[in-house]
């Protein structure tokens, strides 16, 4: 499950290029070529650096002109997805 | 399952498959594209069987190879028997940092994809009359990994020359390449290829731009061809089948994605998709990328003329 302080990372198999603003995805496992528009490549991008999912809607808000909240829920099913189609996976919390 | 389980009888043993004795003492060495290609280890059969096949592009008089490869033998035992009807051919490929593996019905082989160790193919005892489809599919994904290393890239396309300007039409298998080269054909164009054609960025008076190299690959159309037979590319179209011709443009990201699907062997590779996907960046960047829909009657050959010239 995906909450606002998960941070995720691309899977092994994929790899990825930014092209102007969009962003082409490979998912070398499925043999599959996924692209992504402006906006959920700036996200992809974000979360593949390392943000955690907080981090980067704060990034995004301050880049783009949407309400927190809304941003928030929409961030969370377009992340989701991505982990339903096998592109990021969770890291999982360190134990203590 | 397994690298090479399909068509191996033991895939665990391929490494002392690949390490077999050569076929013979002769080697032929056949240049096209701005590199040469040298085949060592041929029996005498073999090598008129390739000067047969590749005509011209033998024995280039100034190339110096920059792939190499040694060409064995093995037990027709130790490869798995296949019923061939009504299969189309499939290949095992194996991807590793410095070196990528593959097997099909009947061979075996090797390559540095860095183009520096020399590659190695491996075919069955007593079967000359699959030795040259052997060689040319161990030999397209050389040509491709070459390609990747020289900056450039292979496309599944048709490729045609319309007044000394190329057109690179890319797409699946079924997409309507062939029949378009038909068309082209008949009405008196040039044809590169129907299948595999190389794109490469050249430096030119006016900047950068991207050139297509003819390859000795093709399907019902095309032909061994020239030997350095390269032309400007006019115009970048992914084929899309539809009721009525149309040019549409291609997001960047778009024509990326849709040439990396198009770029065989080596778009499968996780170790070159960086190298790749910069590459097919660049070739974005340098020339636009379309969508060309294209109907059963329709005559592509105005719109396209009409198209470059708003480009």
């Amino acid at each position: 499950m995906i909450d606002s302080s998960t941070t995720l990372r691309p899977r092994d198999d994929v790899r990825f290029r930014l092209v102007g603003t969009e962003c082409v995805i490979i998912r070398q496992d499925a043999d599959e070529v996924l692209g992504l528009n402006e906006v959920g490549s700036r996200l992809f991008a974000l979360i593949a650096s390392g943000k955690p999912i907080d981090g980067a809607i704060d990034v995004l808000v301050a880049e783009f002109d949407v309400e927190r909240e809304t941003l928030a829920d929409d961030v969370t099913a377009f992340l989701q997805a991505l982990v339903a189609a096998g592109v990021i996976e969770i890291i999982p919390a360190a134990q203590p | 399952m397994s690298f090479g389980a399909r068509f191996l009888v033991e895939p665990g043993r391929v490494a002392a498959l690949l390490d077999g004795p050569a076929c013979g003492g002769d080697e032929v060495t056949i240049g096209f594209a701005d590199a040469a290609y040298r085949f060592t280890g041929l029996s005498g059969p073999q090598a008129a069987a390739i000067g047969r096949r590749y005509g011209i592009l033998c024995d280039p008089p100034r190339e110096v190879p920059v792939v190499s490869a040694r060409v064995a033998h093995a037990p027709a035992a130790q490869f798995v028997v296949i019923d061939t009807r009504g299969w189309t051919l499939d290949l095992d490929l194996d991807y590793a940092p410095t070196r990528v593996r593959f097997a099909s019905h009947g061979f075996a082989g090797a390559i540095d994809p860095a183009s520096v160790e020399p590659g190695v193919l491996v075919v069955r005892d007593g079967d000359d009359e699959s030795f040259l489809g052997a060689l040319e599919n161990f030999f397209r994904v050389a040509v491709a990994y070459r390609h990747l290393n020289a900056g450039g890239v292979l496309l599944h396309s048709a490729g045609l020359v319309d007044e000394g300007a190329a057109f690179v039409f890319f797409g699946p298998s079924g997409i309507g390449k062939s029949t378009l080269t038909g068309r082209g054909a008949k009405s008196g164009r040039a044809v590169l290829s129907d299948e595999l054609n190389a794109l490469r960025r050249v430096q030119g008076r006016d900047g950068p731009r991207i050139v297509v190299d003819q390859l000795p690959f093709a399907g019902d159309f095309g032909s061994v061809g020239v030997r350095d037979a390269s032309f400007p590319v006019q115009g970048l179209f992914r084929l899309r089948q539809a009721a009525t011709c149309d040019v549409t443009p291609l997001s960047p990201g778009q024509a990326v994605g849709m040439m990396l699907s198009c770029a065989p062997f080596v778009n499968g590779d996780p170790h070159r998709a960086g190298r790749l996907l910069d590459t097919l960046t660049l070739v974005c960047d340098t020339t636009p990328v379309r969508a060309l829909s294209v109907s059963l009657d329709g005559d592509i050959w105005p719109l396209l003329r009409s198209t470059n010239g708003n480009a």
